[in-house]
């Protein structure tokens, strides 16, 4: 019975809980400044924007969904923040600016999925280029530098010792799992993607809920991209280039489930971390980034082989 | 079983009809639920039970007729209105959410919220609401389990226990019992004994006829889309009455068989296969030139054993031995040996609906037409077209989509098939299912002319008359076992469906 109970919880840790533990130990071997407080808040600060874009594609995911405009929203969201910077408007303003561009942004992908029911990767595969565009028209394809002070601080502050990026981080994991696990909200989601029949038969507006899915995934994207443009002082139009496939790797790595709402945010905060570790210690090997970016799509391949093997 | 709300009718159909395109699936149904009593509904597959509830439900709206809920007459018109309404609906399938827990599952949509924050789940309140409920209809489910977990009884009284909540006053089951054991059907009917005493009217609907006897109140029989009685319970006197009612049709519009005195060889023999727990110790045969009835209920484990026989689901134990060799069955060794199956579901399992009528009919032999690898169009053309002739089936080209064919036509393209793959063994899962009556006739003539060619044949059919008719031999599948060998001169519908029911020999 207690071999049984434990063989049922170890079936269910995804492999990327392993690979972090495995990567924890050799990255303190290959580098005695691994666990140095300024690495680990470099780690930090490189996860952040990468894990708020991953639990908005785990909420995504688990209405059976996948979105592929989630970074290319993040490099929009930040050449505007750019230009309204520039042109002097107020920083709450410019914050509430990003996050409801994101919002109306994804929603517009909620609604041609949910609505009027195109398959999620087309609907997404298309807005990648629709964001991506827009982002190029409005710089004209070259980079927005230099912002004030108090916008740098978003990224670049510290409050009580800690970066302020991480702070907001740690609200973005806890404002997750409360709506996941506490509203309504993340019921239907769990009902959506695992039976939304039952969800419609209830008498449940399905189809408002899955697109707010979406409308609530592009708020994060929002997000992201204040913090990315101020870390980096400036907004590119292609800042976000790849930062969905990271984000989807994490999902997937950290056992959540295309198929009824089988997945947790907990496995993504673990995926997540992974890639970051990973590329982390391939950085401190001085492996160059383009060979990174073939060791995230590698680890993703093997993990979801270890789980698969594993489920048989 | 004397309720305290007796007489008092909730619910009132009155002259219901409704046409399906060819088809009258109710004709005139009157029928009525009264408060506390469980009304078992019973009757053949197609008897038109699941349309009355359908249109209970609010999924589909009424051809003519009228529907009195509480004496005022009400119109459905979708799942929503029929839920507030009350009138909750537990079909066969679970309408429950995986990856919650029990109580969010029987709350969804109904959260309790915190007083102060009203977005927020009030946890406490819904798991205590939650026990509450399950308690009462006396249930023992851990409520915080997600409903993964939970087998299909467990389920089942999840699904009661939200209907429950929602205060409905009239609950609906189809085929609650299919799937359970002894033990746990009685821990339903405990619960149902619950809901009557409540008040709530219960709408039953089961193929297992003692059970009904032991459960409801009064029985309604349909047969053929029409009401042919409604007796109270006290009032039968033997299940063979109620069966009589089921199955008392003219059955002359059938075609009549030519029975061999001599048959062949046997074609096909399984001996002691299992595929827990759907199939046990499975023995039969089949001769050339003879047609096998399968017949049983829904879920009795046809469908499996024809797929397991075909290679297509693995199973535990046993043996299949063709035309005398033991052999392991897989699709393409099956072909190999001259086996073909025309599934239950032919559009999905049978056929390419999307490729023309010369794809369908070549796609199981080209490895036997053309071992190289290179197709002539001209041969393909050639071949095909012999079959189409021989089996006249009705297309105005080789080109033709199969989608744009009549069911009787298609099923014709996929015996075509697999006489083109020179199969001398069938397994007919259903052959006539969805087809009108003249092509039903002339698939029947086609199975005839096939046997009496020397091919063996094993059909599965829930129609009874097609069993009776067609058959040299029935073999009556009950849960996953044979039960019955019948022989020409037994296999009548009494027989027939005393066994499909579980009645012992």
């Amino acid at each position: 019975m207690e071999r049984e109970k434990f063989q049922k919880v170890f079936k269910r840790i995804p492999a990327a809980a392993f690979a972090l533990i495995f990567l924890l130990i050799t990255c303190s071997f290959i580098s005695k400044y691994f666990w140095t407080g300024e690495n680990l808040a470099n780690l930090g600060l490189q996860g952040t924007v990468l894990t708020i874009l991953a639990l908005a594609q785990t909420m995504v995911i688990l209405v059976e969904g996948i979105d592929l405009s989630s970074g290319p929203l993040v490099s929009f969201c930040g050449v505007v923040v750019a230009v309204l910077l520039h042109k002097e408007f107020g920083l709450p303003l410019v914050i509430l600016t990003s996050i409801l561009l994101g919002t109306v942004c994804g929603s517009v992908n909620g609604i041609l999925i949910a609505k009027f029911k195109m398959p999620p990767f087309v609907v997404t595969f298309g807005n990648m280029g629709v964001f991506t565009g827009l982002a190029l028209v409005i710089t004209q394809g070259s980079s927005i530098p230099g912002f004030g002070e108090s916008f740098r601080f978003i990224a670049g502050g510290y409050v009580w010792g800690f970066p302020f990026m991480v702070l907001i981080l740690i609200f973005i994991v806890l404002f997750t799992y409360v709506l996941l696990y506490h509203t309504t909200f993340g019921t239907y989601v769990f009902g959506i993607g695992g039976n939304q029949e039952a969800v419609h038969l209830i008498g449940v507006n399905d189809i408002f809920f899955k697109s707010a899915v979406y409308g609530v995934a592009g708020s994060y994207a929002g997000v992201a991209a204040l913090i990315m443009t101020s870390r980096m002082n400036a907004a590119h139009p292609l800042v976000g280039f790849g930062l969905e496939f990271e984000a989807i790797v994490a999902v997937i790595v950290g056992g959540c489930s295309w198929t009824l709402a089988n997945g947790n945010p907990w496995g993504t905060l673990v995926g997540a971390a992974t890639i970051v570790v990973l590329k982390n210690g391939l950085n401190v090997l001085g492996v160059p980034p383009p060979v990174q970016v073939a060791a995230v799509g590698a680890f993703l391949i093997l993990a979801v082989l270890y789980d698969t093997i594993k489920k048989k | 079983m004397g309720s305290p709300h007796a007489d008092q009718t909730i619910l009132q159909f009155k002259g219901m009809s409704k046409d399906f395109p060819g088809v009258r699936a109710l004709d005139k149904v009157d029928f009525d639920l009264r408060k506390g009593e469980v009304h078992a509904l019973v009757g053949e597959n197609g008897a038109g039970k699941s349309t009355l509830i359908k249109i209970l439900a609010g999924v589909y709206p009424p051809t003519e007729g009228e529907i009195y809920y509480q004496g005022q007459k009400v119109t459905i018109r979708n799942p929503k209105d029929g839920l507030n309404m009350g009138i909750s609906v537990i079909y066969q399938e679970m309408n429950l959410v995986p990856y919650i827990s029990v109580a969010k599952n029987i709350f969804l949509g109904r959260e309790p919220k915190r007083p102060w924050l009203p977005f927020l789940i009030d946890y406490p309140r819904l798991h205590e609401n939650a026990k509450e409920i399950l308690k009462s209809i006396s249930a023992d489910i851990d409520i915080k389990v997600n409903a993964i977990e939970l087998g299909v009884a467990q389920g089942q009284l999840v699904e009661m226990a939200k209907a429950f909540s929602i205060k409905a006053s009239i609950l609906v089951m189809d085929e609650p019992t299919a799937t359970l054991t002894q033990k746990e059907i009685e821990q339903l009917f405990r619960s149902i004994r619950e809901f009557q005493k409540k008040g709530i009217g219960i709408i039953y609907i089961s193929h297992r006829l003692e059970e009904i006897l032991q459960i409801a109140d009064r029985v309604t029989v349909l047969r053929d889309g029409k009401v042919v009685a409604t007796m109270n319970i006290r009032e039968v006197k033997s299940l063979d009455d109620i069966i009589k009612l089921m199955v008392g049709r003219s059955m002359t519009a059938y075609f009549s068989r030519e029975f061999l005195t001599k048959k062949g060889d046997v074609a096909l023999e399984v001996k002691a296969l299992s595929r827990e727990p759907v199939l046990r110790e499975i023995n039969l045969y089949v001769r050339s030139g003879e047609i096998v009835g399968l017949a049983g209920l829904v879920g009795a484990g046809r469908t499996e054993l024809a797929r397991a026989l075909f290679g297509v689901d693995r199973f535990d134990g046993g043996e299949v031995y063709i035309l005398g060799r033991k052999v392991s069955m897989t699709p393409s060794r099956s072909v190999a040996l001259g086996v073909g199956f025309i599934p239950e579901d032919r559009k999905k399992e049978g056929l390419a609906l999307i490729l023309p009528v010369k794809e369908n009919v070549i796609v199981a032999s080209l490895r036997k037409i053309f071992p190289q690898g290179l197709i002539s169009p001209q041969k393909v053309s050639k071949v095909v077209n012999n079959y189409v002739k021989a089996l006249r089936v009705a297309t105005p080209s080789l080109m033709r989509l199969v989608r744009y064919l009549s069911g009787g036509n298609q099923q014709k393209v996929v015996v075509a098939k697999w006489l083109c793959t020179q199969a001398r063994i069938f397994i007919f899962d259903e052959p006539t299912r969805g087809v009108d009556i003249g092509a039903k006739a002339e698939i029947h003539q086609l199975m005839n002319e096939m046997v009496k060619q020397g091919a063996a044949v094993l059909m599965i059919s829930s129609e009874l008359p097609e069993i009776l008719h067609m058959s040299d031999r029935v073999y009556v599948m009950h849960e996953g076992r044979i039960v019955k060998e019948l022989h020409r001169e037994e296999v009548n519908q009494e027989n027939v469906l005393k066994y499909a029911i579980g009645g012992k020999s």
